[in-house]
């Protein structure tokens, strides 16, 4: 009898939790925390290339077209032809027919190796330059992202006016009359640098008071120097390139001809 | 003239000669005099073969990529009757030689029919082979990538494997193209060779001839501006032309794998092929002499002049030594023992006497002798000395416990069966232990060889694995309960055929005795290891069991031991069927081991080979078919299971 | 009599203790555990652990009834317990014994807590984020909060009340007091798809405008299936009208009442954790020379009464706070190089049984194993 009892005694309990009454439901009350840190927009940084489109000088591979699903018959033998004929016959070279060779004008320049060295602005970290570039930098904040890269060309390079309408073409501004451009050049600061070089800035942000802080901009300086020009470009959002407009002047007048 | 200068001109006057005789027309692929340009050769390539390279995330010499390289091509080490270094310098310095190589291996037929190429008896092809088909491979290759990989069939992965290969191999073929002398190059007028400082004396150039001039090129062609397209002269259209194949070449060799040449881009090591390092266009004087001696080495191994290869050889590698950080010279400085281990061959050599062993103990059935039996000792020890060996050496290569993907993991059971083996042998002197010791020894060497054939098998690990201390535990502790559930299902089937010769009872308690103790000891140890396993779960992704299918194969075999022992105490199984049942634990084993990796599915699908699911397969039927003979033939003699 | 004599005698007791029941549920464990691990190529993981291992019994071919791994281990439990009251011989010879048994008893008890007790969740956050509280993976509920302006940066605190959607019974109504709404569960679909095309006769308030939802089959991945709802809604302001709440909606439903206006969701859990936690620096190391992650760890900062401290989460070393654990989980990264580190989140009180229970049962097998073979040794010696 007994055990009969204690057993429903276990059992009557475990039915009621199993079947259970209607239990209302269970509400939950807590205080949520939410802090959103300001995110990085704009230009997308993971290719610093993807900036310079237009600028084959800035990368003398820029215009190719990338041969990934042709065969590399070039092995000693495939490109055989009679010395003496000017193109190369297979395919790869088909479409530079002799009239028109699209990278020729990035090829007015060649890259100038003659060593520089530079002061590093305090704030930014220097990266080892590729392809034509002797150095790129970028800042550590990384809520105000710029790239900062330095080029020697040889040659004279085009000119200012030709540099600074190709610039302004790449961030999207409306290119100038001839008479607000040499307005324009003047008002530019013209440095010199520690070593005795001169330095001529060209802000682009001049032209874009009307623009929001988030807009592309740039800050260049052209270093003229016998046989050869030295381009150093400061890109970024405009807010990020003028807080950096003084570190940029910092670092070009810096820069010198390394012996 | 300076000797550099006459030496190019001695190599390569018969290109020239060849040049103006060779038809005009490139587009058909003619037969051409230059075929049968071969290059000399040096015949020692010490020099060469222990030079770093940086390959998948590891340093290693030459001739580990060489052997890997070919291996994952062709499965085979050796190409005819060159060593896979011997091959792989012939690739690298002139490709064009290993072109009608058969050295990709193709085992499907349909795949074949889908890439138009006839097949062959060997199942290997040459590049030239396949070159037609390439368009095709790559048309069908974009295809298959994007279905999703336990979709695909089996001639859909087998294609991806040929197209990667293929790319693999044609990606390192323009390695030192560089320095070769191209048609691309080839300057006839002296106007033009004068403008560009070049020799006066040849017409054949490399890249890296007109590469050094790019100054000189610069100047030159700044004339091309002031004159339109159309109205360039002759010396004009030839700048052109030199420019733009300079501008080709520099993009198309680009992104070689060969990773040569050591820089210290970003905050990893970084090593680049000569190609990427001239495109980087740093101003490091070591970076241009190092990417010249490669020049020279080709040059002297093609006039097979081994003096002055070797000292290129070495001044190159003594030029990168140079830069090396600390962490990079530690790894370099145990290329001679990585050298040491792939030449040495020690599995071969351990497999050799395991079989040796294996054959001694068949004989010893016929006809017992003391010396036999001695013998058999002997060889297990000559095969355990080198399998050992081997082990420690890659412990040290690679400063981790050698246990983490597939290939490694057999190569450390069949060392704990040996080991266990031993023990027995020591503790019973009956040969029962050095019969199982030459048998797991052998057998887990040889499908170690199987896998052994994905390429490096010397990888580097996913984040996951690297974590060490749990994967030295875990790892060694569940593949040592490997070894001895496989030991103990070996030393079952021993008892039954002991059974079925009708030894007598001694002899039989004796296996009976030792087949428990080492079953105990493989629980004991795939418990451990599971229970790690569990621990090292917990530790990086929260939870301690997931019924992952990897940790589920681990309880398996837990599982069926511990219902052996227990139905053995409850007299529900006699000696027979715990014999029958430890056979049995050898298909769990099995199936925990790799069968779930065929599944593909969870955390632990870190290994796969295709193939080893119809071996799997097959060994099961054996079994299967085995036991149920013995069991009903030892029924008929009333011996329960 | 003995108390253990007078229990050997109880049928019941003996019946439970018998080895072959130990070697029926080890059977039985055996046959599960191969067949979950072969069900879950078709079905994934999640659905044959709840089939095979977390189930009292399920029905195998459509109609048999074939015991789950709940049910075994349960079963194994009782016959344990069972072997200790009245089979095992409390020598010291068999000591080995009976610290293995009692190791794997914590063994199944600890898998009894980490079943029912343990909560996984996991938590995304952006460099520079912080949260109080971890998203579940599978768990939804109906949460309710006084709307509130949204800046895009900056700190936001809410105060939610939410109601897990399965306590909805169908047709019962959920009163949220304070907020001045009252849910009547109309319809629920554990997994739908919604459109904007809906009847003509009837009209429901959802953010997104969807008005019609469509039950679909469970997908393989829990974390695939999005539920929707649809509730009969009354305001304390007199108003009656049908609310459709999607998983997927775009944004909360609002609905106003005499205090104001409050904001629905269904959405999937949120807990509260012990502190804030910030995500500092999101740090990855590749394998030089390749792609594969060599190594990724997120520096993160907790806030505990007002102070922050800094640590660093890593693949093996994660972060313990009382029964909390954070695991370095995954990552992701956008195209504009932001970085978001994804942790998974565990409670788990019961964590650190397991731990016990392996070296309960080790210790116990090397033990016995020693015993045994020095026994062995002895006896043919």
């Amino acid at each position: 009898m007994n055990r009969h009892i204690t057993s429903i005694l276990f059992l009557l309990p475990a039915l009621v939790l199993i079947f259970g009454c209607d239990r209302p439901a269970v509400k939950r009350q807590y205080t949520e925390i939410f802090i959103q840190a300001p995110k990085k927009t704009g230009m997308a940084m993971t290719d610093p290339h993807s900036f310079l489109q237009g600028m084959p000088q800035d990368d003398i591979h820029a215009n190719l077209p990338l041969s990934d699903s042709n065969m590399p018959q070039d092995d000693i033998h495939a490109n055989l032809q009679l010395p003496g004929s000017t193109m190369p016959q297979d395919d790869i070279h088909a479409n530079l027919q002799p009239g028109s060779m699209p990278m020729m004008p990035g090829l007015e320049q060649s890259v100038d190796r003659t060593p520089l060295s530079w002061k590093t602005p305090k704030g930014w970290l220097e990266q080892k330059g590729s392809g034509m570039r002797l150095v790129t930098f970028s800042v550590s904040d990384k809520s105000m992202p710029i790239e900062t890269t330095i080029v020697s060309l040889g040659g004279s390079a085009g000119g200012i006016e030709g540099n600074i309408v190709r610039w302004m073409g790449q961030l999207r501004l409306a290119v100038p009359s001839a008479a607000e451009m040499a307005a324009f050049i003047k008002k530019q600061d013209v440095l010199t640098t520690e070593s005795g070089l001169t330095a001529t800035m060209v802000d682009l942000t001049q032209w874009q008071d009307k623009e929001k802080d988030t807009a592309a901009s740039m800050i260049a300086a052209i270093i003229e120097r016998p046989g050869s020009q030295t381009f150093v470009k400061m890109t970024g959002t405009k807010k990020a390139v003028l807080a950096n407009r003084a570190k940029f002047k910092e670092l070009v007048t810096s820069i010198a001809v390394n012996k | 003239m300076p000797s550099r200068s006459r030496q190019i001109l001695l190599a390569f006057v018969t290109l020239l000669t060849a040049a103006v005789l060779c038809p005009v027309n490139a587009a058909a692929q003619a037969v051409c005099p230059l075929d049968s340009l071969k290059p000399i050769k040096v015949s020692s390539l010490e020099a060469f073969k222990r030079i770093p390279v940086l390959d998948q995330g590891r340093i290693k010499p030459i001739d580990t990529l060489a052997r890997n390289f070919l291996l994952q091509l062709s499965g085979r080490s050796r190409y005819q009757k060159e060593t896979a270094t011997e091959w792989f310098a012939r690739f690298l310095f002139a490709p064009r030689t290993t072109f009608d190589d058969k050295v990709f291996l193709i085992n499907n037929p349909e795949l074949l029919e889908a890439i138009n190429v006839e097949p062959e008896k060997k199942r290997r092809y040459s590049y030239h082979q396949l070159e037609p088909g390439y368009d095709k491979i790559l048309e069908l290759a974009r295809v298959i990538d994007k279905i999703e990989d336990k979709d695909r069939s089996v001639v859909e992965r087998e294609l991806l494997r040929l197209f990667s290969n293929l790319r693999y191999y044609i990606d390192f073929s323009g390695a030192f193209a560089y320095g070769f002398p191209h048609p691309d190059f080839t300057l006839d007028s002296l106007e033009v060779r004068n403008l560009l400082d070049l020799s006066l004396e040849r017409n054949q150039f490399s890249f890296y001839d007109l590469f050094e001039k790019t100054d000189q090129l610069a100047a030159a062609s700044a004339v091309l501006r002031t004159k339109e397209q159309d109205q360039w002269n002759e010396t004009e259209l030839t700048l052109a032309r030199l420019i733009s194949a300079l501008i080709f070449w520099t993009n198309h060799y680009a992104n070689c794998p060969l990773g040569i040449i050591p820089t210290q881009e970003d905050l990893d090591e970084h090593w680049l092929s000569p190609m990427d390092i001239i495109n980087l266009n740093a101003n490091v004087p070591a970076y241009r002499e190092e990417v010249e001696l490669i020049r020279d080495m080709t040059v002297h191994y093609w006039n097979g002049e081994q003096v002055q290869f070797d000292i290129s050889a070495r001044a190159f590698m003594n030029s990168v030594n140079n830069r090396l950080t600390v962490k990079e010279h530690a790894a370099v400085d145990k290329i001679p023992l990585e050298l040491a281990y792939n030449s040495l061959g020690l599995f071969l050599w351990a497999k050799l006497f395991y079989g040796l062993g294996l054959i001694l103990v068949l004989i010893s059935l016929l006809r017992s002798s003391r010396v036999i039996t001695r013998l058999i000792l002997v060889a297990t020890f000559m095969g355990f000395i080198p399998h050992l060996i081997a082990l420690v050496m890659r412990i040290t290569i690679l400063s981790r416990p050698p246990v983490s993907n597939l290939y490694e993991t057999f190569i450390f059971v069949g060392l704990i069966g040996v080991a266990l083996g031993l023990l027995l042998e020591y503790l019973n002197k009956d040969q029962l232990g050095t019969t199982v010791a030459n048998l797991c020894g052998l057998v887990f060497l040889m499908i170690a060889g199987k896998f052994g054939s994905d390429g490096d098998t010397m990888q580097m690990l996913v984040a996951v694995l690297n974590s060490n201390f749990w994967l030295s535990t875990h790892v060694i502790a569940i593949t040592t309960g490997y070894a001895g559930c496989c030991v103990a299902g070996v030393v079952g089937h021993i008892y039954i055929l002991q059974l079925l010769t009708r030894q007598d009872k001694s002899r039989l308690e004796a296996t009976m005795n030792n087949m428990l103790g080492i079953l105990g000891f493989g629980l004991i140890m795939t418990f451990l290891g599971t229970a790690l396993g569990g621990i090292w779960a917990d530790q990086s992704w929260g939870r301690f069991w997931g019924w992952d299918p990897k940790e589920n194969g681990a309880l398996l075999i837990v599982l069926w031991c511990a219902i052996i022992f227990h139905a053995r105490i409850g007299k529900m199984i006699h000696p027979l069927g715990v014999a029958v049942g430890c056979a049995l634990g050898l298909i769990v084993v099995m199936w925990a081991w790799f069968g779930v990796n065929l599944l593909s599915v969870g955390l632990h699908s870190y290994g796969f080979t295709s193939g080893i699911a119809n071996s799997l397969g097959a060994y099961v039927l054996a079994e299967l078919v085995f036991l149920t003979v013995s069991v009903l033939i030892l029924g008929k003699r009333n011996i329960k299971v | 009599m003995t108390f253990r004599q007078k229990l050997q005698r109880n049928k019941i007791l003996k019946a439970l203790a018998s080895l072959k029941l130990t070697v029926l549920c080890l059977s039985l464990l055996f046959i599960l555990t191969l067949w979950g691990t072969v069900g879950q190529v078709q079905n994934g993981l999640y659905l044959a652990q709840e089939r095979f291992f977390h189930s009292f019994f399920f029905l195998a071919m459509g109609f048999l009834p074939f015991p789950g791994a709940q049910l075994v281990m349960w079963v194994l439990f009782v016959n344990l317990t069972a072997v200790a009251l009245v089979r095992y011989a409390y020598t010291w010879n068999r000591i080995g014994i009976l610290i293995i048994h009692g190791g794997l008893m914590l063994f199944l008890v600890s898998g009894y807590v980490t079943l029912h007790g343990a909560v996984e969740s996991h938590l995304a956050l952006g460099e520079g984020n912080a949260a109080n509280y971890s998203t579940a993976f599978h768990s939804w509920d109906v949460a309710v909060w006084k709307d509130q302006e949204t800046p895009a940066t900056g700190k936001f605190v809410t105060d939610v009340t939410s109601v897990d959607i399965m306590a909805f019974k169908h047709d019962r109504p959920v009163v949220f007091e304070d907020q001045g709404i009252t849910l009547r569960l109309l319809e629920y679909y554990r997994n739908c798809g919604a459109y904007t095309g809906g009847q003509t006769d009837i009209t429901y308030r959802n953010a997104s405008g969807i008005q019609r939802l469509e039950p679909r089959g469970l997908e393989k991945e829990p974390g695939e299936n999005t539920p929707g709802a649809i509730f009969q809604a009354e305001t304390t302001t007199g108003e009656s009208f049908k609310l459709l709440l999607y998983g997927s909606d775009t944004a909360p439903t609002p609905i106003e009442t005499k205090d104001g206006r409050y904001n629905l969701s269904l959405r999937l859990k949120h807990y509260p954790l012990p502190f804030t936690l910030k995500l500092v620096d999101f740090i990855m190391e590749r394998h030089p020379g390749t792609d594969t992650a060599r190594a990724y760890k997120s520096r993160v900062a907790i806030e505990t009464n007002g102070a922050w401290r800094e640590k660093v989460i890593s693949m093996n070393n994660p972060l313990r706070y009382k029964n909390f654990t954070f695991y370095q989980s995954s990552y992701s990264i956008d195209k504009f190089n932001n970085e978001t580190s994804i942790l998974a989140v565990v409670h788990n009180a019961g964590q650190v049984l397991p731990y016990l229970a392996t070296f309960i049962t080790f210790a116990g097998l090397v033990i016995h194993f020693c015993m045994m073979a020095s026994r062995s040794r002895k006896k043919h010696a």
